[in-house]
């Protein structure tokens, strides 16, 4: 599903790669999660994915695609197969809960019906069946992470991108977060989420993959923080 | 589809709702800009007819009486030709006058059924190789004892005098509103990038979730054109007083007689009106798409 092949990211601002020659195959359906200190290179691994970023040297395929090959109006529809979720949540505070979510499907212009059917579906998933009509002030920290990651997830994305989507919860708020980001990881979403909670980690052991300083120094399948 | 048109508008309507004053003070300087412009280009066209018959350098007018001979005719051009007084002449045989006077009388059908090509004069209009009115003067003076010749008329400061001093004024006023539009122009892409500004996030949870380029741009886009639109439709709507309640007043003043013949057609102020819309249109979407450009990273 995800594959890095001597994927080196250089800042013109900083001294040292934030990537150095990352190799990684990451398979269908996978949970894998990064780890490592600040600085050490997760973000842009994230962004890189998502095309945000796009690599010094190296190649990265997306669903058996070069993503370095797309042409930038092609991006969008990359993205329509990728949902990302944030530590800040990034939510639109003007809109209500239903409505943010509604925005995601609005914006790359799925129609209507698909819209009113879709959206409660998702919100009934994250447990947020009764705060449609809310606006993201109303609601807890964790409360709206399940919007952005409803928001995250109602298009049915093939991958699912998660930099540090409890860093802003108190522990057992983050087990919750968990607990839905492991639902969605069942139906087949590959979700590689960066993270610094070594809770969650040594609890779920699922893939982790540890940088240090933009090098991949561990790849461990069902690890621990370190 | 529906739904994206249904999209674009809301996004503009609140994009334009939300920062009101600043879309007002956008159109209000467009049609402000463009109204002078199409004033100034108004004001040519209706000085332009009032003068129609001098322009080039035509000095006079030799009006030969409308039934002319061949030899009359003959000998009048003979003239014109062997004088190293003329540098050129153009001959305006009857159907071109009737033309003429269709042109400038196209609003009075009354006037225009009631002559027919037979009763208008033919003449020769006539650039001499001087300016000097006296040296004009006695050049043109020598066809009036013609045979077949009506009259002689000459241009005459007071026409050179008008055109001049029409053309510094309406060269001014087309430079001021060239300023104006440039002025417009940057309010607009002001505008759309205070736009742009204010949804920053919203656009950043776009370009993350995959809405296109041209679905992030198109709203802002919109919002510059119907500023240049809505500021071009006001200006039309000055032009069109400054026609209806200026210049065609001049036209039935009796007291001034000098500025009778200065007259706007309609074709004409149609023809200018489109104009002031085609650059309104232009101004919004130059000034839209240049903010959208460089503010909008998509």
């Amino acid at each position: 599903m995800i594959k890095l092949e001597n994927v080196t990211k250089n800042y013109k601002s900083a001294d040292s790669a934030a990537l150095r020659n990352a190799n990684i195959d990451i398979g269908k359906g996978e949970f894998v999660f990064l780890v490592g200190p600040s600085g050490s290179g997760k973000s842009t691994f994230i962004r890189l994915l998502n095309k945000e970023e796009n690599p010094s040297e190296g190649r990265i395929f997306v669903a058996g695609k070069d993503i370095g090959q797309l042409n930038s109006w092609k991006v969008p529809y990359l993205r329509r197969n990728i949902g990302c979720i944030f530590q800040d949540f990034k939510l639109l505070e003007k809109k209500t809960v239903a409505e943010n979510v509604a925005f995601a499907l609005e914006v790359i212009g799925r129609p209507k019906s698909v819209i009113t059917k879709q959206v409660p579906a998702i919100l009934e998933l994250v447990g947020l069946a009764d705060k449609v009509d809310s606006f993201p002030n109303q609601l807890s920290g964790g409360e709206q992470q399940r919007v952005s990651i409803a928001r995250a997830f109602v298009n049915r994305p093939l991958i699912l991108l998660a930099d540090e989507p409890t860093g802003n919860l108190d522990p057992a708020t983050s087990v919750g977060i968990m607990r839905l980001l492991d639902r969605i990881n069942r139906t087949g979403t590959t979700v590689v989420m960066a993270t610094h909670d070594r809770g969650i980690v040594d609890t779920m052991r699922r893939r982790v993959i540890e940088l240090d300083q933009g090098t991949i120094v561990r790849d461990q399948a069902q690890g621990v923080y370190e | 589809m529906a739904l994206k048109v249904s999209y674009m508008l809301r996004e503009t309507g609140i994009n334009l709702a939300r920062r009101l004053t600043l879309t007002i003070a956008a159109i209000l300087t467009i049609s402000i800009s463009l109204g002078l412009f199409g004033s100034s280009l108004l004001a040519r066209d209706s000085v332009a007819n009032a003068t129609s018959r001098w322009e080039g350098g035509i000095e006079f007018v030799v009006w030969m009486n409308p039934t002319v001979d061949a030899d009359q005719d003959a000998a009048i051009r003979r003239v014109l030709d062997e004088s190293a007084a003329i540098e050129s002449w153009t001959f305006v045989n009857q159907e071109e006058a009737y033309q003429e006077f269709l042109e400038l009388f196209d609003e009075s059908p009354e006037l225009r059924d009631s002559v027919v090509p037979e009763d208008l004069p033919p003449s020769f209009r006539v650039v001499p190789t001087t300016k000097d009115a006296d040296v004009v003067e006695e050049i043109g003076s020598q066809f009036e004892t013609l045979p077949g010749v009506r009259d002689v008329v000459f241009a005459g400061e007071v026409i050179r005098s008008i055109q001049e001093q029409a053309n510094k004024i309406s060269n001014f006023l087309l430079w001021v509103s060239i300023a104006l539009l440039i002025a417009s122009a940057l309010l607009i892409l002001n505008t759309i990038v205070v736009a742009i500004s204010a949804r920053r996030q919203e656009i950043e949870v776009m370009k993350l979730v995959g809405a296109s380029n041209w679905f992030i741009r198109l709203p802002f886009m919109l919002e510059g054109l119907i500023h240049g639109l809505v500021g071009a439709g006001i200006a039309v709507g000055l032009m069109y007083s400054l026609k209806r309640f200026v210049i065609d007043g001049f036209t039935k003043s009796q007291g001034l007689r000098l500025l009778e013949g200065l007259k706007v057609t309609n074709d004409e102020l149609i023809y200018r009106g489109l104009w002031v819309l085609g650059i309104g249109i232009a101004v919004g979407i130059l000034g839209s798409a240049f903010a959208v450009s460089t503010k909008l990273d998509v």
